[in-house]
């Protein structure tokens, strides 16, 4: 069946997930004779480790395609077009980062957002990008392949490590990591910062993990799911069960669901991240204390 | 039967997972709900912590779903 592309798991049961078709794959297909989303079209270094398949071109096609547009739009407002400060454009531009800074503010800080903001709300907007990529006809979302969404995982992993090291010094890093309390006695201490190092640090290494499954769920089965009924909506069509306009409208539905949780997706996802942002900035031990005197 | 004995197993546990993140979301609705309620000038604010709540909530669902479409 045309409509209904075999996808990358289920390979291992020999079961076919259905995906919906999308323009490169579809080139490719016709490029090549007997070929499956699986052909290995080349090798780097001719070896089959570096192995590239159909399905991971389309993949990195979209995902620069989505970059190619948002860093488009950022570098054509800052630099290259003067533009009209009344224009639509540039207040339609400032209010989105307007909202960003704002949104993610409450959480960072007035202080830090400036800082932190063009790795957070980047993310959110590229991943907005890539989830509504799901909604055009023949473009498939980047975010339903696991690879995708671990890079940006590990982005952030690497950003909140990076930045509790850079801020906090690597002293006050290492006895955040295991747990110094300066009241118990020396054994005590190496003992309990052994077991709650470890600990910590299984938390730390948890965290891009689930970040980006979290995210290639929720894409990778509302590819899925569009998939299979718009192969049920084709197939009720022709038959005498559904007049035909009402397979458009019950496709409608599912439209719907898969906007509303591409946008929450991406919200949950930058904010996320910068909540752990926020997390491995230096605490206020003012407030504390102010707190301790006054009562 | 006709059902496959491994599909049955994967739809048993996706049916299951479904159960403790459906009370899950009504909880977190409930509260939402009765915070709206309390002060209606927040709505907008408490609007969007529950939506994000729900994504976390349900994505839990989805982990097992994943490990159904995978295998």
């Amino acid at each position: 069946m045309f409509i209904l592309v075999g996808g990358e798991g289920g390979e291992a049961a020999g079961v076919h997930v259905p995906e919906l078709p999308d323009l490169v794959t579809l080139l490719f297909l016709r490029a090549l004779p007997d070929a499956s989303p699986e052909t290995v079209v080349f090798k780097l270094f001719g070896s089959d480790l570096f192995a590239y398949t159909v399905k991971d071109i389309s993949t990195v096609f979209y995902f620069t395609l989505a970059l190619v547009i948002v860093l488009g739009w950022a570098v054509v407002f800052s630099r290259l077009v003067r533009v009209k400060p009344g224009s639509r454009f540039a207040i339609f531009t400032e209010w989105v980062v307007d909202g960003l800074r704002r949104f993610f503010g409450e959480i960072l800080g007035a202080k830090e957002v400036d800082r932190y903001i063009g790795l957070v709300g980047g993310l959110f907007v590229v991943i907005l990008f890539m989830n509504f990529f799901e909604l055009v006809v023949l473009m498939k979302p980047p975010s339903s392949v696991w690879g995708i969404n671990f890079g940006m995982a590990l982005v952030v992993f690497f950003a909140t490590e990076i930045t509790e090291l850079v801020r906090n010094g690597p002293k006050k890093y290492f006895l955040h990591l295991v747990g110094y309390d300066p009241s118990l006695p020396l054994v005590m201490t190496v003992l309990l910062g052994a077991l709650f190092a470890i600990i910590h640090l299984m938390e730390k290494l948890m965290r891009p993990v689930s970040l980006s499954l979290r995210l290639f769920g929720n894409i990778f089965s509302k590819d899925v799911l569009l998939a299979v009924f718009g192969g049920l909506v084709v197939g009720t069509v022709g038959t005498g069960l559904l007049p035909k306009f009402m397979g458009v409208f019950l496709y409608f539905f599912f439209i719907f669901l898969a906007a509303l949780l591409s946008v929450i997706q991406a919200v949950i996802f930058s904010l996320l991240s910068t909540l752990y942002i926020a997390l491995s900035l230096p605490h206020e031990e003012h407030a504390h204390e102010e707190a301790g005197h006054a009562a | 039967m006709g059902i496959p004995a491994e599909g049955a197993g994967y739809a048993l546990g996706v049916g299951l997972s479904v159960i403790g993140s459906g009370i899950g979301i009504g909880l977190l609705g409930m509260g939402a709900m009765q915070a709206m309620g309390r002060q209606p000038e927040a709505i907008g604010r408490i609007q969007t912590a529950m939506l994000i709540g729900a994504g976390f909530i349900e994505a839990l669902t989805l982990y097992v779903l994943l490990i159904a479409f995978v295998k």
